[in-house]
């Protein structure tokens, strides 16, 4: 049976806001995302069940194809990663104290690496929670804490973000 | 950072995404681009059921009969050859006149895609490029001979259905910019086997229609006229 519409106005939206997270920049959001619904439409869609979650994976690899991959995914050491994960209780990232002024989101957004800027809108725009970006993204949510408390720690470092005080000394 | 100009990380970066929709020809073309493929997607199911050898009503016809007449009467074996001989002319007389009218069912066919000056699905003056993105068709576009000596620039392409069957409309216009041709290419039918080589020439709806047969292609061109 020949599909009809099946990304709309609403969808396609959303869906270019991801691409935009990605790729920190519209004209390449949106050649992503037509190249990626090109590519989605002459797939054999029998055996895809969730049509959104599958073109937000094709567009993320198509990116991840298109940069070099340790740029995008910053690695982190075994030795880095089995110190966080002994104090994860410690280090839960806790960007709901974080503020920021919106003129600097921009320049924010500039700075991150299309990973962490992935993370970062799918928590704060379709607000997943760790846990359920740890299982979409098929990690341990102890790298994705990891990734996540080291970006916090860079942009305070670099006096992009604000913390609350009363909150700092939870 | 004062006070009154920060808010909290996730507002501003809801805000943020918000602030940057896609603009409205781009939601377009994204649309259309799934209408295209959903409308591709039909023309091709509806030239596999054509295809399908229950649909070809005139094969099914002949062949019952045939077996009919001749495992039934070896007595009538005079009278079966006379019926079969009818019977034959009568076919080689249909299939002729049927490829005539096919033939002009085509060149409709095409002036009716002529007029609605769709959109093309890929802006590109490189025919393998716009062959690479037709990836359903089941031909290699061709650059035909019969336009080598016009001086067109190819503009783009884009699918259509010919004849029921998934086929390839790219778009040229002239060296003024001024007149759009379409021009089809989709693979020949077999009946069109004995229609000669030589390019016929109709106005349909003030369109004018050539419609050719080229390296196994049946091809035509529209403008208006």
């Amino acid at each position: 049976v020949p599909q009809e519409i099946l990304f709309n106005e609403k969808c396609l939206q959303q869906l270019f806001h991801y691409a935009l997270s990605l790729t920190s920049n519209e004209a390449q959001a949106y050649d992503l995302l037509h190249c990626s619904l090109e590519k989605y439409l002459h797939l054999d869609k029998s055996r895809i069940e969730h049509s959104e979650p599958y073109l937000k994976r094709i567009m993320r690899n198509s990116y991840i194809d298109n940069q070099r991959r340790k740029r995008f995914e910053e690695p982190i050491s075994d030795q880095d990663l089995e110190k966080h994960e002994n104090t994860i209780s410690l280090i839960q990232p806790s960007l709901e104290d974080l503020f920021i002024s919106q003129q600097q989101v921009s320049m924010l957004l500039q700075s991150l690496n299309g990973e962490e800027s992935e993370l970062l809108y799918l928590w704060a725009v379709e607000e997943y929670t760790f846990d359920e970006i740890a299982k979409m993204k098929e990690v341990a949510k102890g790298t994705l804490l990891s990734k996540m408390h080291r970006l916090k720690k860079r942009l305070q470092a670099e006096k992009m973000l604000a913390q609350t005080t009363s909150r700092e000394s939870r | 950072m004062k006070p009154s100009d920060v808010k909290p990380l996730k507002e501003a970066l809801s805000e943020y995404y918000q602030q940057r929709p896609l603009s409205s020809p781009q939601l377009k073309a994204l649309l259309e681009l799934q209408e295209m493929h959903a409308s591709a997607q039909r023309a091709e199911a509806v030239a596999t059921a054509i295809d399908r050898p229950e649909n070809n009503r005139l094969g099914y016809h002949w062949q019952s009969g045939f077996k009919g007449m001749f495992f039934n009467s070896h007595r009538l074996s005079v009278l079966f050859s006379a019926v079969t001989a009818a019977l034959v002319s009568i076919v080689i007389l249909t299939l002729y006149l049927s490829n005539e009218l096919t033939a002009l069912d085509i060149m409709e066919e095409i002036a009716y895609n002529h007029n609605q000056n769709m959109a093309v699905e890929i802006r590109s003056s490189s025919i393998d490029d716009i062959d690479t993105f037709l990836s359903s068709l089941s031909f290699t576009l061709i650059k035909s001979n019969h336009l080598a000596g016009k001086s067109l620039t190819l503009l783009g392409g884009r699918y259509c259905a010919i004849d029921g069957k998934l086929a390839a409309q790219l778009k040229f216009e002239d060296g003024t910019g001024n007149k759009t041709y379409t021009v089809y290419q989709v693979a020949r039918p077999t009946h069109f086997d004995s229609i000669e080589q030589q390019p016929i020439t109709n106005y349909v709806n003030g369109v004018k229609v050539i419609l050719w047969q080229e390296n196994g292609l049946l091809l035509g061109i529209a403008s208006n006229e």
